[in-house]
């Protein structure tokens, strides 16, 4: 590309708009730069380094890839550089440095204000089940993403917001037509491709997907372990990256297990759901070497996303929020109080369900402080819309019900219901949800304590 | 004053030469000795030797010296070690003659005397800001007590005398015991005046009834009417509750972050929310619609410090205290467009805070309340002194001396239309040479409007060549309704009162102003259309708007499309090249990046493509049909060239697998990379270039032609026809400053909007229904007069409204009759009754009557005032005797007035419905007399009342099955728009249906009213009536027909002992009916 082009420099696309370059996002991979556009906050511009690559950039944008978080190309830019135009929203960032410690450096260790000043468990679960959720889909499409790396997932500036988008598709590719010239990030690679035994697939994003998550949550890689510390730097990263190692939270093997009394050992116990670690133990220790045995990115959705509706926020507002089952605010020690939990069942009527309940599709907690909202995924596992379908917004001794347009919301006499009372613990109350083309869901409202 | 200003007989000047060095300072009073040897100068013990000046002058400054008559100013002194000859300058002031006054002398202002200061001024300003501005005319500004007084204005210590000051004279008198400033006047300019000097102290005092009010006597006040005042703190209470309530609902509403906003044209607030799940709750419930929100730092209701400052009412005006209030609506971005209630620049409001449910309208309104009570208290103004002192119990002032305006003109006369009663006529004249407060009654029927009117009109003539805000009046009432009928009411032919503040959603509240606006638009434009520089202008700001637009908010390619054949059609007559390119590039971006147009049509292409078979083996499959498929769609023909259309529809009917597939790949990626721009483009607005550039071209040839043909007169009228047809703020804003009335509703009296309008106190505050106002509301607009203030409104009608839901919660703090009483008394009541015995007492009267009553039949109106006036000493006349002149003409009723047509309990018993009751029975012979009557006459207007809203509801039911009524959009019954009988030649409707409280201020020719009550003996109860049977709502359900009152009920109930006992005015309604002008049936 043309060296004088910068920040400022005046571009054209194919459909006859001039944009000007404003700062630079950040650098993805090796193929270009992205800049913002100056008065245009929703979009930014990749410009590519080899004009060549425009063509695949054409092709991708053929690709159906509606309704993804996926800064997919809009426009083609020819005039006055190389690229094309991308929605992204203005305030968002790569989920680089903030979020996730430095590879294999020195680790960070303000600790505990930081985990949580960066937006804590809940935010953490909520990045990476959207990351988790854009992948899924983009597989669902016959589609692997194959660049997985922080640099190219962008996340809100704003901590108190979760939005997260992919960005750079240049790479995207097909079962049916693989390209073999990726072949990972340090730090976020998979054996069989550092090892180059298997082009690109939807396991080998799996692979780096879980990776990204276990950062997220734990701050290490999940083969960086007792083990790994004892190597030399390099290679120590090159055993990680070829999977050479074992899993820290192997069930058998222990041979390189976290650092006793590190954070990561604490936030290995704290940030982990059951399920969760079931998924790392299948991905890391079974399927490390063996691709087929790993769970896909719809299982690791699902898991990330139940995780994340059964956090709560510390009683005592120290900022900290976790798991809903423990006793006390792992942080500052004030007790967890009573949690009004929202449980949904399949259909209407029994009322043998245990406490905790086996046939339950799904359980989340309703804030006191902010509404909490029941999308298509509660109530059926879908994704097909993010729009909320039933809302809990919290009022003086209770909680408002606002449905989505053709749901009922109704009591057990066929009553619509508007509003429910705080439920008194040992108390619970159940409203049936309609819908004409799916199935009838009941949700009980409890309040439960941790145990 | 300064000393230079003073008046003097003559004067002089000199320069004498020092003999030796001094300590005398420049500019003080100096004595003289004056010998052959010399001039001393004293000053305290302090003395100057000088030479003598010349002949002339020492025997000039030797006579005044020795007289005393003189005032002598050192005006510069020299030392004499300075120079060779130092030298001090004298100026001398002579006067015919002097005068010592031994100990100051007081003289009062009092309220004369400020109305005349005010009037010479032509200010408005309090006792206090007058008493300054005297002192500083009249008084000299100096350690040295002197004044000046006219000599030939009689004896200094006779009855009256002048002082002279710098620009004006004021003329003392005794009054009583007491001197007074009885007159100010310009200072005359004729030299032949005489002057006497006083060496005396004269302090100005103010005697105005306020001015003599202590600090003690106000915190007494204070207390007395607030604290320990029975009445005001029962109603405090109920305000106080009325804020939780509203607290509650505020919170329950929701909220939203904002991190910026914008002000957009039209001086609405455009608001980017944080995201959060909040922010997304909050849109959800705007919804499609319009919601009141506020926005500030946060929440109002979280934090009480941060409420508006209650003792002003104000708010700080810094950013970060600034909050707004508006009708919020959601945009398709996300972001929140709130009209706000007033006008906000930036910086008014905080850069990032919070959007939440108004909350903060109900703690000012409560602070407004608030507010008032303590400007009442702190009696600034001799009404709210007096106000004050009735609160407390005690007595008012006197009124002191008065200037008598005599209350009829030429202009008053017609306004009242016909022979003014006495009553009239007293009322207008208590009302214009009101000092305090006046209360003037007016009955049904009464002429009260008029007379309002004709206040408003004679106030206008009394304040006339004062500026319109100092003479200003304000007209208040309860509700938006009532204060749009008083603006009505009170047109007096000049500008039209202009409402400050308006109701939620009302777009009908300025519809006043609004008529007056479109006349002179219309005169305007009849006079000016259709000239040739008028129309290029209008051109040119047209272009240069859009212009304005395009570069700051560009369109998408719909709008861009618009914009350019707009730009086409436009240019086409000044510049041909630019309206033919501008309609070529309209063309190109359509086809280019129209793309088919909608969003569906998008999808669509791109399902047909994607579809396209494009390997030979596939293609072999159903290529062929798939290819049809595809070039049977209108917009991917539209999408393709010519060659790329034959490529697809050969694909059709191609038998070559092999070219076949692969032109279809190319159609495929062409077809995905045209949907891929459409879609890019329609998803991004910015400035396309090429159209930027040709609508300057075209403002370039446009302003050329301006040039060439407008003059500056041209200009000037196209800027004042743009004001008038796209400025009406402009336009409501130069009214709002000129007219000599402003109208809102209680509370928005001291809104900011009526502060923006109207700085300060007004001369004059009218309130009318005055008796329907909640006490503390009332006092808002009281606490804003300066000079009088006019209640209007009748007890005997219908009280305040009253939030029922929050009796029961005060009952239970105090005793539940002493809250019944204070909460269903109306403070014109308490006033009326207070200011009527005072009256007696000291014979100042302050309350009238209007005691003559126009519209009803003389027969009806002996009732009404019998039943509901004459039992507390008022007395209710008829004005027109004449019964000829209320005949109805339906033959049926004879040549009755009044009338009963029993519905015996055996024909159907009430039943209750919801809260309420009704009674089908009546409700069915109400509409078969009504059906009569309407087909039997055109114009006789007819009104249908009841106390029960359930006996509402069931006679519109049996309206509905006579097909004479519907419900409307909002599900409320009207009468039937199809039955043209029951509408007048004008079109209004012919008849109402509703209970009392609807029909205050109304009148019918024709009333029937439905008793409703009814059931089997024996299952009475002892009051079968209830409380929504008061007198006060019997007189206003009697008391709206012209012609002829018909009862509909069970005569049997209202006549026994029991319904005497309850509700005694029907019981004598039964009676009447029995009488001549009666019939019954």
């Amino acid at each position: 590309m043309p060296s004088d082009i910068r920040t400022g420099s005046l571009v054209r696309d194919d459909t006859g708009i001039e944009y000007v370059l404003g700062d630079v996002i950040g650098k993805p991979g090796a193929q270009g730069i992205v800049y913002r556009v100056e008065g245009q906050p929703g979009f930014a511009i990749k410009l590519l380094k080899r004009e060549s690559d425009l063509a695949r950039i054409e092709a991708v944008r053929r690709l159906p890839l509606d309704g993804l978080r996926l800064s997919q190309p809009l426009s083609l830019i020819r005039d006055g550089g190389t690229g094309y135009l991308m929605p992204l929203a203005g305030d968002m960032k790569p989920l680089a440095d903030p979020y996730l410690p430095r590879e294999f450096g020195p680790r960070e260790t303000s600790g505990v204000d930081w985990y949580r000043d960066t937006g804590g468990l809940r935010r953490r679960l909520a990045i990476a089940a959207n990351v988790a959720q854009c992948l899924a889909s983009l597989h669902e499409r016959g589609l692997a993403y194959v660049d997985l790396n922080p640099n190219n997932v962008m996340v809100s500036d704003d901590v108190y917001r979760d939005d997260t988008w992919l960005i750079d598709t240049d790479n995207l590719t097909s079962r049916a037509n693989p390209k073999w010239d990726i072949v990972g990030f340090p730090g976020y690679a998979v054996p069989e491709r550092v090892t180059r035994k298997a082009p690109p697939s939807t396991l080998a994003d799996a692979y780096t997907l879980a990776i990204v998550a276990f950062r997220m949550l734990v701050l290490r890689h999940p083969l960086e372990g007792a083990a790994a510390d004892a190597l030399d730097g390099d290679e120590a990263a090159d055993a990680i990256n070829t999977g050479l190692l074992a899993y820290v939270g192997d069930l058998v093997d222990d041979s390189n297990r976290l650092p006793a009394r590190s954070m990561s050992s604490k936030l290995f116990e704290l940030a982990l759901s059951r399920r969760i670690h079931g998924l790392l133990r299948e991905t890391f220790a079974d399927g490390r070497l063996d691709p087929l045995k790993r769970p896909g990115a719809g299982r690791w959705r699902d898991a990330l996303w139940l995780a994340h509706d059964n956090v709560v926020d510390c009683a005592a507002r120290c900022g900290w929020s976790y798991f809903r089952l423990v006793r006390s605010c792992p942080a500052c020690g004030a007790a967890t109080q009573p949690v009004v939990l929202a449980t949904v069942f399949p259909a209407w009527g029994e009322t043998e369900w245990a406490d905790v309940d086996p046939q339950a599709r799904d359980s989340l907690t309703l804030s006191s402080d902010r509404p909490t909202e029941l999308g298509e995924r509660h109530l059926w596992g879908a994704y097909r819309s993010t729009d909320p379908q039933v809302t809990f917004r919290p009022v003086s001794k209770g909680f408002e019900l606002s449905a989505s347009e053709g749901l009922h919301v109704t009591d057990g006499a066929g009553k619509k219901v508007a509003r429910i009372p705080y439920p008194e613990t040992r108390k619970e109350y159940r409203v049936r949800i309609e819908a004409s083309g799916r199935p009838t869901r009941t949700i009980r409202i409890t309040a439960v304590e941790s145990r | 004053m300064k000393l230079a200003q003073l008046a003097y007989s003559d004067e002089r000047a000199f320069t004498l030469v020092p003999l030796a060095t001094t300590t005398l300072t420049v500019g003080s009073l100096v004595s003289l000795d004056v010998t052959a040897a010399g001039v001393a100068i004293r000053r305290d013990a302090e003395v100057l030797l000088c030479e003598p000046p010349g002949f002339q002058d020492a025997d000039w400054l030797a006579d005044v010296t020795a007289r005393g008559a003189y005032l002598a100013e050192l005006l510069a002194v020299d030392d004499p070690t300075n120079r060779n000859r130092g030298e001090v300058k004298l100026r001398v002031l002579r006067y015919d003659g002097v005068e010592r006054w031994a100990e100051s002398r007081g003289v009062g202002v009092d309220d004369g005397t400020v109305a005349d200061v005010n009037r010479y001024r032509r200010r408005n300003d309090p006792s206090d800001a007058v008493l300054a501005w005297l002192r500083s005319q009249l008084l000299l500004d100096s350690p040295d007590p002197v004044i000046v007084v006219a000599a030939s204005s009689g004896q200094l210590n006779g009855a009256g005398f002048r002082v002279v000051g710098s620009g004006v004279v004021a003329d003392i008198a005794l009054d009583g015991d007491k001197l007074l400033i009885r007159r100010v006047t310009q200072k005359p300019r004729n030299r032949e005046q005489k002057f006497v000097l006083v060496r005396g102290d004269l302090e100005i005092r103010d005697h105005t009834r306020v001015g003599l009010v202590t600090e003690e006597d106000r915190e007494e006040l204070r207390r007395l009417s607030s604290a320990e005042n029975a009445f005001l703190a029962i109603w405090n209470e109920y305000s106080q509750l009325e804020e939780k309530a509203a607290r509650e609902a505020a919170q329950d509403i929701g909220w939203a972050a904002y991190d910026r906003y914008r002000i957009l044209g039209d001086g609405s607030i455009e608001f980017d929310l944080v995201r959060s799940t909040q922010a997304e709750t909050l849109l959800d419930r705007v919804g499609g619609g319009t919601f009141g929100l506020e926005a500030s730092l946060s929440r109002s209701f979280l934090d009480d410090r941060r409420k508006p400052d209650r003792r002003f009412g104000e708010r700080a005006r810094s950013a970060d205290s600034g909050f707004v209030i508006g009708e919020a609506r959601a945009t398709e971005r996300g972001t929140l467009v709130l009209m706000p209630d007033r006008e906000v620049k930036g910086g008014d409001i905080p850069d990032k805070g919070e959007l939440y449910g108004v909350y903060t309208t109900d703690s000012i309104r409560i602070g407004r309340r608030d507010a008032a009570q303590q400007r009442v208290s702190l009696a600034r103004t001799a009404p709210t002194r007096q106000l004050s002192l009735i609160l407390a119990g005690r007595r008012p002032d006197p009124a002191g001396r008065l200037q008598h305006h005599a209350p009829l003109s030429a202009r008053v006369r017609h306004l009242l239309g016909g022979e003014p009663t006495p009553a009239q006529v007293e009322a207008i004249d208590l009302a214009i040479n009101s000092q305090d407060l006046v209360l003037i009654q007016g009955p049904p029927g009464t002429g009260k409007t008029r007379v309002i009117a004709a206040i408003q009109a004679r106030l206008a003539e009394l304040g006339n060549g004062q500026l319109a805000s100092n003479k200003r009046v304000l007209f208040a009432s309860y509700q938006h309704d009532a204060v749009e009928n008083l603006i009505q009411a009170a047109d007096d032919g000049a500008l039209p009162a202009v409402k400050i503040g308006s109701r939620h959603r009302g777009a009908e509240d300025d519809a006043y102003l609004q008529a007056w606006v479109s006349d002179l638009q219309q005169r305007l434009e009849a006079r000016y259309e259709g000239e040739k520089p008028s129309e290029l202008l209008h051109q040119l700001r047209k272009l240069r708007e859009r212009a304005t637009a395009y570069k700051a908010q560009p369109f998408d390619v719909p709008g861009t499309v618009d914009l350019l054949m707009w730009l086409s059609a436009t240019a086409k007559l000044i510049d041909g090249a630019v309206a033919g390119k501008a309609r070529r590039l309209a063309k190109r971006i359509e086809q280019e990046l129209g793309g088919g147009g909608s969003t569906r049509a998008h999808k669509q292409v791109e399902t047909l493509a994607r579809r396209l078979r494009s390997t030979p083996d596939s293609f072999a499959d159903d290529g062929r049909e798939r290819a049809r498929d595809a070039a049977l769609y209108t917009p991917i023909r539209e999408l393709l060239d010519d060659r790329q259309r034959t490529m697809l529809d050969d694909a059709a009917t191609a038998t070559d697998v092999h070219a076949a597939s692969t032109n279809m790949e190319i159609i495929r990626r062409i077809l995905l990379d045209k949907v891929r721009n459409a879609r890019a483009a329609s998803s991004i607005i910015a400035v396309r270039p090429e159209v930027h550039d040709l609508l300057q071209r075209a403002i370039d040839a446009v302003e050329a032609e301006v040039r060439a043909s407008t003059s500056d007169i041209d200009l000037a009228v196209e800027d004042y026809r743009d004001a008038v047809a796209h400025q009406p703020g402009a336009i409501r804003k130069s009214l709002q400053s000129h007219s000599r009335a402003l109208a809102a509703t209680c509370q928005q009296s001291a809104s900011g909007a009526m502060r923006d309008a109207h700085l300060g106190l007004f001369d004059t505050v009218i309130l009318d229904e005055a008796a329907r106002a909640n006490p503390l509301d009332l006092m808002i607009p009281m606490s804003l007069a300066q000079s009088r203030i006019i209640l209007v409104g009748d007890h005997r009608q219908l009280p305040q409204l009253l939030d029922d839901e929050l009796l029961p919660l005060l009952s239970q703090r105090h005793d539940s009759d002493v809250v019944e009483l204070t909460l269903r008394q109306s403070m014109f009541e308490r006033l009326f009754t207070t200011l009527q015995e005072l009256a007696r007492a000291d014979g100042h009267k302050r309350v009238i009557t209007l005691d003559r009553q126009f519209r009803m039949h003389p027969t009806l109106g002996r009732f009404i005032s019998e039943q509901f006036y004459s039992p507390f000493g008022e007395h209710l006349e008829n004005g027109i005797n004449d019964p000829g002149r209320f005949r109805h003409g339906l033959a049926q009723y004879g040549s009755s007035a009044c009338g009963w047509i029993d519905v015996p309990a055996s024909a159907g018993a009430e039943q209750r419905v919801g809260t309420s009751i009704a009674r089908p029975a009546e409700a069915r012979v109400i509409v078969t007399e009504l059906v009569a009557a309407l087909r039997q006459s055109d114009e006789l207007t007819f009104g249908v009342i009841t106390f029960y809203s359930g006996q509402v509801d069931e006679i519109w039911q049996r309206m509905h099955e006579a097909g004479l009524a519907v419900r409307n959009r909002q599900g409320l019954w009207v009468t039937n728009p199809a039955a043209p009988f029951l509408y007048t030649a004008r079109g209004f409707p012919r008849v109402r249906i509703g209970t009392v409280d609807a029909f205050q201020g109304r009148e019918f020719d024709i009333v029937y009213l439905s008793t409703t009550r009814s059931s089997p003996a024996g299952a009475r109860r002892s009051d079968p009536f209830g409380f929504l049977v008061l007198p006060n709502r019997v007189n206003v359900a009697m008391s709206r027909q012209r012609k002829l009152l018909i009862a509909v009920g069970d005569a049997a109930l209202v006549t026994s002992s029991v319904g005497r006992a309850a509700v005694p005015p029907l019981a004598a309604f039964h009676e009447l009916t029995g009488g001549s002008d009666g019939f019954r049936r």
